[in-house]
């Protein structure tokens, strides 16, 4: 796993976007450590790929949060719609993030992306937090070479880290396959 | 999902459509602590889970236990326990596009402990599911095999070593 590119916000943004992602890697993984200034104890992100705004995203999830019992629900659309991780907001306990971790297998492939979401937003306290998984799915032929995450109707605040990493499969000469 | 660097071991995109992949010789020497295992999957045929047998074993010696958002109702969890990991319970890989696994053995090269596997399935059309799964041995895993009824062209199978 290389580092493509971190991110420190030392001001606050109202997104991030990871673009001209190098297409040598085999996988891509992108982990947030954030903070919306939203007053809730919680934002929703927004996931969009190469700057595509249509109707192609759909996610499934199961989450276990502050509101009640675990849940699971399924979205389709616009990433508008399918907004569903969360991170951690300012009306949450002060100096906490949330945490959110991306894998992204075969981006440079032609085929529909598949990718995978955890996440978490623990705040100390009993009642606001949330952590769920994720299915996504990016229906595209093209190879995603660009990533913008951008918490609902606020800023990323200062202190924020963005990270992209890319995986690169290969052989070590030693294990076989078969 | 740590962010320590993978060392590539190997990798199969496969040709054509089959019906068990298999890693060997897997160092145990200690070079590296654990391993992940990421696949991208398509199946032929009917669905079917997606199996993980280590070192040959075909004892009844795996279990797991898991929870799965399907999208709709109440989330089922449970136990499955049998002669291999079971990757996914409800999800499986899809006869169009692909689904994704990742997969990490704990201190895969340890000879004290019973190995412990973490493992997050995703298909946005069918479920995310995430599970713990035992292997109870304290042999060294040098070997993992993958088996479906068949795997289509297409899909991906990379190992990687993480060192400690």
């Amino acid at each position: 796993m290389k580092l493509i590119e971190s991110k420190t916000l030392g001001t606050a943004v109202s997104g991030v976007e990871f673009t001209s992602i190098p297409q040598t890697f085999t996988d891509l993984v992108l982990q947030v450590s954030g903070r919306s200034s939203t007053g809730s104890s919680r934002a929703d992100i927004f996931l969009t790929i190469n700057g595509d705004t249509g109707s192609n995203y759909s996610i499934r999830r199961l989450i276990g949060f502050d509101s009640g019992s675990v849940q699971s629900y399924a979205e389709s659309g616009t990433p508008t719609q399918t907004n569903l991780i969360s991170i951690t907001g300012n009306g949450a306990t002060a100096d906490t993030f949330g945490n959110l971790g991306f894998y992204f297998p075969n981006y440079t492939s032609t085929t529909t992306k598949s990718f995978s979401v955890d996440n978490t937003a623990e705040n100390n306290s009993s009642s606001a937090y949330i952590m769920g998984i994720f299915a996504g799915r990016y229906t595209t032929s093209s190879a995603i070479t660009s990533i913008k995450i951008e918490p609902q109707s606020s800023n990323f605040m200062t202190g924020s880290i963005l990270s992209l990493y890319g995986v690169l499969k290969g052989s070590d000469g030693i294990v076989t396959t078969s | 999902m740590p962010t320590a660097t993978y060392t590539p071991l190997a990798t199969v995109t496969l040709a054509s459509a089959t019906g068990t992949v298999t890693f060997s010789n897997i160092p145990t020497s200690g070079t590296y602590r654990d391993l992940i295992l990421i696949i991208t999957a398509q199946r032929t045929g009917s669905p079917v889970n997606v199996g993980m047998r280590f070192n040959g074993d075909s004892g009844s010696n795996y279990s797991s236990v898991f929870m799965t958002g399907t999208g709709s109702g109440t989330p089922p969890s449970g136990t499955v326990s049998g002669t291999n990991v079971q990757l996914d319970v409800y999800p499986y890989p899809p006869s169009s596009g692909f689904n994704n696994y990742i997969v990490q053995i704990m201190d895969y090269a340890a000879t004290d402990k019973h190995k412990s596997v973490l493992v997050r399935v995703n298909d946005a059309g069918n479920a995310t599911e995430a599970s713990a799964a035992r292997w109870a041995s304290t042999a060294a895993v040098n070997s993992l095999a993958l088996t479906l009824s068949n795997f289509n062209t297409g899909s991906t199978f990379s190992l990687y070593g993480v060192i400690a």
